[in-house]
């Protein structure tokens, strides 16, 4: 075994073809950690770059998470627990009456790959659940999605429910979806924003203080 | 030059005669136009009339109109189960109302209506306590192609809002003197409402065999069926279908050319044998959002492609139009070196359709949005054939921000405009609140 299986599957996740026969193959000779750092970290990184190029559309965006999606949940299983690599826990949600998902799950999946613990409270989340979880998750950053200009201004009410239960202070906070902008997420109250799944991911790595 | 003009004339005349048959008020004002367009200035232009003296190349002012339905429903305070669920007819009242008080020149009274077909097989619909209902793309109808089987094809006026969109389309002619037209689902954008736009977008490659099968099954049996539901309840003649899902940078070029020209021209196809003509819009939209991922080729190359997606594979060139994104951002130069390096024969330059973005149009500042309205005539609009659309106006949209916009094209754009526009004066213009408007004009 070479490290050839590596670069297939960094390959096989680039292109988002199917990749889970070669991380099995690869398990035989490699860790799960050395696995997903190398190659598979690596190919969404690889994928991201060629986006942000403008090479890739959103289909090729999404091929790429699938491939990802399907090996990620194996080599999690895998890895030793309490691994170091994770650089923080990422707390996600699309607000009360906003039922889009999509966007959502494009940003989990490429945060994953790039490092972060991802919970997911999926859409139409009342803004007191998003209080009751930050309290007992405690995530590093809280990523707040709106994808209608009449959901959006739910951001700054779920910010300023954070402020009034003193949970604001320490926790960082994205705000993400078509409508918001970088300085619109700022009047909110937000620390942070992304454009798309790779600037959220760029954007909470710099809030991590993290080089992206 | 007398026989290209006499040519043209004779081209817009073709197209009033048609006009008239939809909505004899169109026709007038389209007459209106022609004659304003042929030299006769004291005519005062309004509405379609305006925008034919635009095609045409030589009118008053750029027109305007908006896709703002949110805005709309906002404004005009109607709840939003009414407005959009049950009560088609005062949707487009309040349309016509807003696009009235902005003195836009079309009424474009357009909900969610990419989601009616899907909602009626029983796709199911959420509806949050504000916003536009959407279809739940993680529960989708068709979760397996083999699933199109069991769908029971009924289009009749209690499923879904078939009722609340038939009346809606009468009510077009008669509140707002338009032609009825039906807003609808492109073959793709339903594609992706019935099986969801990951769904499709994975079959492409899992199972493209199957996919085809679903894409054939809407064009040929769920679409003909749906357009003929509401022709028997309205008369429609004319279809506008609508294709967001299909927007780049949501499918590749490839994709466009296998998945959305052919079974658009197939709808179409069909469609003509039952009497209704169709125009597909939206499909193919370079709607880019990052500046830093933006490129010139893929703006032309979707500007062809869209105008195949609208007449078929054989169209050589595009129209140049700006639709969704950031466009006050886009260097207009490369739109105006476009127009005019694919002018046609005997019309000339290309018309223009520029647009100004809901986010921009929604955060502003005033003077910000006028400077793009001054560089938009000085840049694309000295020749005449420009159009400005409002893609989306975000519901929280200051109202002064669109009335400026309004302002700056009567001012900006007045013909002919002046050589220096920085020479020219503007003046926000007053206006009345929506409800004390309202209460003198309704």
């Amino acid at each position: 075994m070479t490290m050839e299986i590596l670069e297939a599957i960094k390959t096989n996740v680039v292109k988002g073809e199917p990749v889970l026969g070669l991380v099995e193959e690869a398990l035989r000779s490699y860790r799960a950690e050395d696995i997903l750092n190398q190659a598979v970290v690596p190919g969404v990184l690889e994928a991201g770059r060629l986006w942000e190029e403008g090479e890739y559309f959103l289909p090729d965006i999404i091929f790429v998470t699938d491939s990802f999606k399907e090996v990620f949940g194996v080599l999690r299983e895998k890895k030793p627990k309490g691994d170091e690599s994770i650089i923080g826990k990422y707390l996600i949600g699309v607000v009360q009456g906003d039922m889009h998902d999509l966007g959502k799950s494009l940003v989990i999946a490429i945060l994953s790959a790039g490092g972060f613990e991802v919970i997911d409270l999926g859409f139409d989340v009342p803004i007191q659940t998003f209080v009751e979880k930050v309290r007992e998750i405690k995530p590093d950053i809280l990523g707040i999605g709106a994808y209608m200009s009449t959901t959006m201004l739910i951001i700054r009410d779920v910010i300023e429910a954070l402020r009034s239960a003193g949970l604001r202070g320490g926790l960082k906070i994205m705000a993400g979806g078509a409508p918001i902008t970088s300085q619109f997420a700022i009047d909110l109250g937000a620390d942070g924003y992304g454009r798309d799944a790779m600037e959220a991911l760029k954007n909470a790595r710099q809030l991590m203080g993290v080089e992206s | 030059v007398k026989r290209k003009s006499l040519l043209r004339t004779g081209l817009a005349v073709a197209g009033a005669v048609a006009a008239y048959k939809a909505s004899p008020g169109y026709a007038r004002d389209s007459l209106k136009g022609i004659a304003y367009a042929a030299g006769l200035r004291n005519i005062n232009l309004e509405g379609m009339g305006r925008v034919t003296a635009a095609a045409l190349g030589r009118t008053d002012y750029p027109p305007c109109f908006a896709q703002m339905s949110e805005h709309v429903q906002h404004i005009a305070s109607i709840p939003p189960p009414e407005f959009y669920l049950t009560n088609g007819r005062a949707m487009v009242e309040a349309h016509k109302l807003v696009s009235d008080w902005y003195g836009m020149d079309l009424v474009l009274p357009y909900t969610d209506n990419y989601n009616i077909e899907a909602e009626a097989l029983g796709a199911k619909l959420v509806c949050g306590d504000v916003d536009m209902p959407t279809i739940d793309q993680s529960q989708p109808l068709i979760k397996n192609i083999g699933d199109i089987d069991r769908i029971d094809i009924d289009f009749s006026r209690d499923k879904g809002r078939i009722g609340y969109v038939a009346d809606g389309v009468n009510a077009m002619k008669e509140i707002c003197n338009e032609p009825k037209i039906l807003c609808f689902s492109a073959p793709f954008s339903l594609a992706a409402g019935l099986h969801s736009y990951p769904g499709v977008i994975r079959d492409m490659r899992r199972d493209p065999k199957a996919l085809h099968e679903l894409f054939a099954w809407i064009t040929d049996e769920v679409q003909p069926r749906f357009l003929a539901a509401i022709q028997k309840e309205t008369g429609i003649r004319l279809g506008l279908a609508g294709d967001a899902w299909a927007a780049f940078p949501n499918v590749t070029f490839e994709m466009a050319e296998e998945w959305v020209v052919p079974y658009n021209a197939r709808l179409r196809r069909n469609m003509r044998k039952k009497g209704i003509a169709l125009v597909m819009l939206g499909g193919a939209d370079y709607c880019e959002e990052r500046q830093d991922r933006f490129k010139r080729e893929l703006m032309e190359e979707s500007w062809l492609m869209q105008a195949r997606t609208i007449m078929g594979r054989r169209v050589k060139r595009g129209v140049p139009l700006m639709l969704m994104g950031p466009t006050h951002e886009w260097p207009l130069e490369w739109l105006k070196e476009y127009a005019q390096s694919n002018a046609l024969p005997v019309y000339g330059k290309m018309p223009v359709l520029a647009s100004i973005s809901a986010k921009f149009i929604r955060e502003g500042p005033r003077e910000a949005i006028v400077e793009y309205v001054k560089r938009l005539v000085d840049v694309l609009g000295r020749e005449g054939k420009l159009f400005l659309l409002f893609p989306q106006i975000p519901a929280s949209t200051p109202p002064e921000h669109v009335h400026a916009v309004v302002q700056a094209l009567k001012t900006f754009g007045r013909s002919p405009v002046p050589e220096n526009l920085d020479e020219v004066k503007f003046e926000m213009p007053f206006f009345e609140p929506f409800d004390q408007w309202r209460k003198k004009h309704w």
